[in-house]
C-alpha cells in the first residue's frame, strides 16, 4: 500500500439509511438529510467545507418531485453551493459518484458531497412502478411492445446459458449467497436464509427467472463525501481513494448487440477504470467487489464482464464458493441488490459506502473478511448493462 | 425512520395524457400496424436492421427503407405474467428475441401460438387480434 498523494480523490465520509419499503410516512428529504449528515460527520468536516453537491436520482415520477437537486441541496442546508442532478437508470447513483469525482479532478472543487436517493418501492403502486421501469429501455420499440426488466434480463441470460452452459442452479447460488449476506447487514431490505431448492421452487416470473432470482425495489438514500487528499481531515480511519473510474454505453436494444448475453459496456467501463488504477489483471488484483445483481444471472454476467474470471466461468465458481465471504473474491457482501435492496439513485453510492468500510476493516461483524483488503471494485448499470459505471477503490497506508 | 412528530400519509392520483410523436421511425410503426416488417439497409456495409436503425453500427447514416418477408426464427423466448403498457391487457405472455429472415439484428416481440415457443421455431409477423394503444403492440409473431 502506498501513502496518499495530494491530488488523490478520497472517500472521506460515508452514510446511508436502511434500504426498505418505507411505510412510515418518511420521505426522500428525510432519508437524504440523514445519509448526508452521517457522511459529513464521518468525514470530520463542517458542512461549510462542502464546495459542491451532486444528486443521483432516476425518476421524478417515483418521487413526484421534478428538479430534485435543487430541493435536496436546500434540504441539506447547503445553499448556495452548486448542485447537479445525475440520472443513468439503475446506474444513477454510480454516475453521480463519477460526476463528483470529475468535479474534483477538474480542479474546480476540493470537497464534494454525492448523495443519491429513490422513492421507488412504497410511493407508487407496484404496477405503475413496473410500467415506468418498462420505459427504461427503448420505450417506443421495445417497452410499449411489452418489454419488462424481467423479460429482457431473462432473454439476455438465456443467451449466456446457450453460449456457456450456465445453469439456474448457479443462479440460485447467487440468491442464496446475497440474501444470506443480508442477514448480517442491518441496513438490508431482504435478509433471507435460503437453500438452492428454495430458489428453484419459487414462483416463475419470466423464464428462466423465478421470484428469488429477482432483486427488490427499495426506498432509501446513501451519501459519500469526496475530498482531495490535501484537503481531507485526518479522522483516524484508514484512507480510501478512488483509484479508477470508467463509464461506457452499449446499444439500448438487446437485439442490436452482437452477443445479447454479454455485458460489453461493463467490460469497456471496467477496462477504463483498471487502466486508470494501473491494474493489469483484475482477477488477481481485486480483493472484494460489489456487482450489480439486479437478477441472479446478471451477477454472473457482471463478474465475467469485469474480468474477475473468464467468460463462462462465473457460474461454476459461484457454486464452488469462490465469491462467498471466505472465498477467493467476496462479491456482494452487503447483500447486493438482491439482499440489501435497489433504490436506483442510491445503489452505486451504497456500494461505495460498503466497499469503503470493507477496505477500512470496519464493515459489519460476520461480513468483514478476516484477511486485509486493499483493492475493491464497485459496479452498476442502467438498462440491461446499457450504461455501465465501474470504480476501483484502494486502501492507502 | 425518525421524522419527529408522526408523519402523515396522503393518497394521490395523477393522470397524464401525451400526444406522442414517433418521428423518423414512423415507417416502421406504420408497417407494424399493417402487419409488414419494414426495416432499413445500410448502403455502406449492407447490414439490414429490423427494428430499423437510422445510423448504422458501422457509422454510416446512408440507410434506406426496405420490406422483409416478416418470417423469422426464435433465438430466445421467455414466458411469464405481464401487463402490456397503457392497454391494461394482462395475462401470461411469451416474449422473444427473433431473427427475421434477412435481418442482421434481432427483434424483441410478443409471440403467440398454441405450441411452446422454443429457440429455433419459425414465426411470422402478423396483426394483433385486438386494438393497440401503441403501434408497438399492433403485431405479434405467430408460430408457423
Amino acid at each position: 500500500m502506498r501513502p496518499p498523494s495530494p491530488s488523490d480523490v478520497l472517500i472521506a465520509g460515508t452514510g446511508m439509511v436502511p434500504f426498505r419499503r418505507y411505510a412510515d410516512g418518511s420521505t426522500p428529504r428525510d432519508w437524504v438529510r440523514a445519509a448526508a449528515g452521517e457522511a459529513i460527520a464521518g468525514a470530520g468536516i463542517e458542512p461549510d467545507a462542502i464546495d459542491a453537491v451532486v444528486v443521483g436520482c432516476e425518476s421524478d415520477h417515483f418521487s413526484l418531485q421534478l428538479a430534485p437537486g435543487a430541493l435536496m441541496v436546500d434540504e441539506i442546508g447547503l445553499v448556495p453551493r452548486p448542485v447537479m442532478r445525475v440520472e443513468s437508470g439503475g446506474g444513477s447513483g454510480a454516475n453521480a459518484l463519477r460526476a463528483g469525482i470529475l468535479h474534483i479532478l477538474s480542479g474546480l472543487y476540493r470537497c464534494v458531497l454525492v448523495v443519491g436517493f429513490e422513492h421507488a418501492a412504497s410511493h407508487l403502486a407496484g404496477d405503475d412502478a413496473r410500467a415506468l421501469y418498462a420505459l427504461s429501455f427503448d420505450a417506443d420499440v421495445d417497452g410499449m411492445a411489452g418489454a419488462s426488466a424481467a423479460a429482457l434480463y431473462a432473454l439476455s441470460f438465456q443467451d449466456h446459458m446457450a453460449r456457456f452452459g450456465s445453469t439456474m442452479e448457479q443462479c440460485a447460488a447467487v440468491s442464496v449467497k446475497n440474501h444470506g449476506n443480508a442477514l448480517k447487514n442491518p441496513l438490508a431490505h431482504k435478509p433471507l436464509a435460503l437453500s438452492i431448492a428454495d430458489v428453484l421452487a419459487s414462483r416463475p416470473i419470466s423464464t428462466p427467472y423465478r421470484l428469488l432470482d429477482c432483486s427488490v425495489i427499495s426506498d432509501g438514500a446513501a451519501a459519500v463525501v469526496l475530498a482531495r487528499a490535501d484537503f481531507a481531515s485526518a479522522t483516524g480511519v484508514p484512507r480510501v481513494r478512488i483509484a479508477g473510474s470508467g463509464c461506457a454505453a452499449d446499444h439500448v436494444r438487446l437485439g442490436d448487440r452482437a452477443e445479447p448475453g454479454r455485458f460489453a459496456s461493463k467490460a469497456a467501463a471496467s477496462r477504463a477504470a483498471y487502466a486508470m488504477a494501473g491494474i493489469d489483471d483484475p482477477s488477481r488484483a481485486v480483493d472484494v467487489a460489489e456487482v450489480y445483481d439486479s437478477f441472479t444471472g446478471a451477477e454472473l454476467q457482471g463478474i465475467e464482464a469485469l474480468g474477475l474470471c473468464a467468460d463462462g466461468a462465473a457460474g461454476p465458481a459461484m457454486l464452488g464458493g469462490a465469491f462467498g465471504r471466505d472465498g477467493r473474491l467476496p462479491v456482494n457482501l452487503s447483500g447486493g441488490l438482491l439482499g440489501q435492496g435497489g433504490p436506483p439513485g442510491a445503489v452505486g453510492i451504497a456500494q461505495a459506502v460498503a466497499v469503503t468500510r470493507l477496505l477500512r476493516g470496519t464493515y459489519w461483524e460476520g461480513l468483514q473478511p478476516a484477511r486485509e483488503l486493499r483493492v475493491g471494485v464497485i459496479d452498476s448499470h442502467g438498462g440491461i448493462a446499457t450504461v455501465s459505471i465501474v470504480h476501483v477503490l484502494e486502501r492507502l497506508s | 425512520m425518525t421524522t419527529g412528530p408522526a408523519a402523515r400519509i396522503v393518497d394521490l392520483t395523477m393522470t397524464l395524457r401525451y400526444r406522442h410523436g414517433l418521428g423518423a421511425l414512423s415507417p416502421y410503426f406504420a408497417g407494424l400496424e399493417a402487419g409488414v416488417a419494414r426495416g432499413t439497409r445500410c448502403a455502406s456495409c449492407g447490414r439490414v436492421w429490423f427494428p430499423p436503425r437510422l445510423i448504422c453500427t458501422c457509422g454510416s447514416a446512408k440507410l434506406g427503407w426496405l420490406e422483409l418477408s416478416g418470417e423469422g426464427t426464435i433465438r430466445h423466448a421467455t414466458e411469464g405474467p405481464a401487463t402490456l403498457p397503457l392497454s391494461g391487457l394482462s395475462g401470461v405472455f411469451v416474449f422473444g428475441l427473433i431473427a427475421l429472415d434477412g435481418a442482421s439484428n434481432l427483434a424483441f416481440g410478443r409471440i403467440a401460438g398454441d405450441r411452446p415457443a422454443r429457440a429455433g421455431a419459425r414465426v411470422r409477423l402478423a396483426a394483433a387480434p385486438r386494438g393497440a394503444v401503441h403501434p408497438a403492440q399492433a403485431c405479434v409473431y405467430r408460430m408457423l
